[in-house]
């Protein structure tokens, strides 16, 4: 054999290393065509990216008129509170008018009972402090603004010293009536109120379920949302005045302690039992609308990701689970549990070739966007590289256990609850399958793939969506919470092409008080 | 798409391939034009190697060249651009050699007969053209194996991992694929004389 011709290999390098051609023009055509789809599809993504954001500010900014409304609609209480001791404000209607007048006379009315009454005993009216609460020791936690009194009436006086300055007058006298005021004043923006040191002369069935003209008026129910009450030390407020079953109906005071009363007894109400917890359990099913966003693998160039992308169409996904809610405070809360994620997806008909596998056994592959499998039939299960065959039904599905982590916002009106949920979520890969019907004359085979190659075991996503919840009772809300799902990290390794999922979830739960 | 550009000249933009492969970058149709017109009989000449016909070669140009328009980003001005180019047509090649495995005939290696030639005797008989035909006739893995070894220079060891075949099998069809060529060549050099 010749020696040249032995090595025919150079022979062959020799002649046709440098080889040109020119191509037809409509190869630049198409190249153009391309890159300009190309530009269209990174233009897309761009808006995708600007959607994103924008739909993430809406979020915000939706939730921050909501809590404006809401912040203003709070304020417009505690001003009706403030005008209803007389405070200058702009805004009056009648209905604050007339509480402002009722409350003027009473007030009137109780400091002249006790003017005569020391005049009766003889001290003298002109170095009288009025009474009222100054020796009623207040504390008051998370209260707003401060009201702004008229400094030029005694009385109105009176009220601010026994907000602000009472800590260290204790005077004989005492009227419930500065007890009253510091409830009502409390009422919309205080969380714990402290009566200590209070000895009541007059009224003292100030928390009991009387009927008089002036109790009337003085209604425990606007203790509500004080969580903490106490009386201590109220020398003249007998514990058998005290209705302790109507305060505690009437309001939502989760502790009361009534103690060194005129019984020198010390009782303790604790309503823990009615106490709201802070965490909550959401059990919920939603149906997915779920689809992956594919890029080409530029090192593992084996398919091209916008014709699988063409190829494939979202089956019915849907993801169940338990989410549960801690309360840090009357908006803010954080969210986590344990979720159940099924995507599926359809494939169109389509050939497949014989390859070697990753053990070197030659199987027919099947690619997808979430990675690829090998099957190998009974009817051909001995291929070669290079064979084909035809699968006409064909689909893939990906379960993953899901562990999200959420930061939401909340505030309520009336029945209905709203929520924002922005957070991440650890998404661990549980299954994989692949299953396809592969033709064989008049007898189809039916294969599946357990075991699909290409995927990563563990995934993050982010998710952001909304909740709208209706109480239905104390402990229970019925939950609709609408969020999207986005791949933050390829879920494929060594695969295709790189996928991210993205689903808009439409979740149905009952939210219980824990 | 800015197409209008202040080189008009072709040949004074193809003096700069930095301001050119910038051009291309930013994603102007005039320089990405001129880079695929400079570039373009190179590839060609490489992907028909590569390929069964002048079509399948045209398609692998095609991919190959949007593939370099989206990747110059990444080309650091290390080494050959031009080897950079090929490189990815021949990833191209091999990317539908994999997705597009074409089934083949089975061909009879016994009767391969050889003959005493000299290279320059057998290109004085046989052209480049003929010489081309026989790599394009050769069955898909024999001809991807003998293209990546002869022309790229890698090794089995290299080949068996792009292509996903174990070493032993790359050296068989590399062998298999001489017998063939070297049978081809004697056929057309006895029709020649």
């Amino acid at each position: 054999m010749d020696e040249n011709l032995k090595n025919i290999e150079d022979l062959f390098h020799y002649a046709l290393d440098d080889n040109e051609e020119t191509a037809r023009k409509n190869v630049w055509e198409a190249v153009e065509k391309q890159l300009g789809k190309d530009d269209i599809i990174s233009i897309k993504r761009k808006y995708n990216n600007i959607k994103r954001i924008a739909v993430l500010l809406l979020l915000l900014f939706i939730s921050n008129i909501l809590f404006n409304v809401y912040r203003a609609n709070t304020s417009y209480s505690v001003n009706n509170t403030t005008k209803k001791y007389g405070a200058d404000l702009n805004r009056s209607d009648e209905k604050n008018k007339n509480i402002n007048t009722d409350l003027s006379e009473i007030i009137r009315e109780k400091t002249n009972e006790t003017k005569n009454k020391n005049l009766k005993n003889g001290i003298n009216n002109e170095n009288y402090i009025p009474t009222t609460s100054e020796n009623i020791n207040v504390s008051v936690t998370n209260n707003y603004k401060t009201p702004n009194l008229n400094q030029s009436s005694p009385v109105k006086q009176k009220i601010r010293k026994e907000i602000f300055n009472s800590q260290n007058d204790i005077l004989e006298n005492q009227t419930d009536f500065g007890v009253y005021k510091k409830k009502k004043y409390n009422a919309n923006s205080s969380s714990r109120v402290k009566i200590k040191n209070a000895t009541i002369t007059e009224d003292d069935q100030l928390l009991d379920d009387t009927n008089d003209k002036l109790h009337q008026d003085i209604k425990i129910s606007t203790l509500k949302k004080i969580n903490d009450f106490s009386i201590e030390n109220t020398q003249r407020l007998s514990l058998v005045f005290i209705d302790t079953k109507k305060l505690t109906k009437s309001t939502d005071v989760t502790k009361l302690k009534v103690s060194d009363t005129v019984n020198n007894t010390i009782k303790i109400y604790d309503k823990k039992s009615r106490k709201t917890s802070r965490f909550s359990i959401t059990p919920f099913f939603s149906p997915d609308i779920a689809w992956y966003s594919l890029e080409d693998d530029k090192v593992n160039q084996q398919e091209n990701a916008s014709k699988i992308e063409k190829e494939e169409r979202q089956d019915f996904s849907y993801t169940y689970g338990a989410l549960v809610d801690y309360k840090i405070n009357n908006h803010w809360g954080l969210q986590s549990g344990i979720t159940l994620s099924n995507t599926n997806i359809i494939v169109d008909p389509k050939t497949i070739y014989a390859q070697q596998d990753n053990t070197g056994k030659i199987k027919y592959r099947i690619n997808t966007s979430t990675g690829y499998g090998y099957v190998l039939p009974a009817f051909s299960s001995n291929p070669t590289i290079g064979d084909s065959i035809y699968a006409f039904t064909f689909s893939h599905s990906l379960q993953y256990v899901c562990i999200p982590i959420a930061v939401t916002y909340s505030f309520t009106k009336g029945q209905f609850t709203m929520k924002a949920i922005a957070g991440l979520s650890t998404n661990i890969l549980t299954k994989a399958k692949i299953e396809a019907t592969l033709e064989n004359g008049f007898d189809d085979s039916f294969e599946t793939v357990n075991n699909l190659d290409g995927l990563k075991k563990v995934c993050f996503s982010g998710m952001t969506g909304l909740g709208l919840g209706y109480k239905l009772s104390k402990k229970t809300s019925l939950v609709f919470a609408p969020n999207v799902r986005f791949a933050l990290n390829s879920i494929t390794k060594d695969a295709p092409v790189k996928s991210y999922p993205v689903s808009l979830s439409l979740a149905l739960g009952l939210k219980i008080v824990l | 798409m800015n197409y209008t550009t202040s080189y008009k000249d072709k040949a004074e933009l193809l003096e700069q391939p930095a301001k050119l492969i910038q051009g291309c970058i930013n994603g102007n149709r005039y320089f990405q034009r001129c880079l695929y017109e400079q570039y373009m009989p190179k590839m060609l000449g490489v992907c028909m190697r590569y390929t069964k016909n002048r079509e399948e070669a045209e398609d692998v140009l095609q991919d190959g060249f949007v593939q370099v328009f989206k990747s110059l980003h990444s080309f650091k001005f290390e080494g050959s651009f031009e080897g950079w180019i090929r490189k990815i047509m021949v990833n191209c090649a091999i990317k539908q050699y994999r997705t597009k495995p074409k089934m083949y005939s089975v061909v009879a290696l016994e009767n391969a007969q050889v003959v005493d030639t000299g290279t320059e005797e057998i290109m004085a008989y046989l052209n480049k053209k003929e010489l081309l035909k026989m790599v394009q006739g050769l069955p898909p893995a024999y001809r991807m194996i003998f293209n990546l070894y002869v022309f790229e220079g890698m090794k089995h060891r290299e080949i068996a991992a792009h292509l996903g075949i174990s070493e032993g099998t790359s050296k068989s069809n590399f062998f298999d694929a001489k017998l063939l060529l070297r049978k081809a060549v004697n056929n057309s050099l006895k029709i020649a004389k």
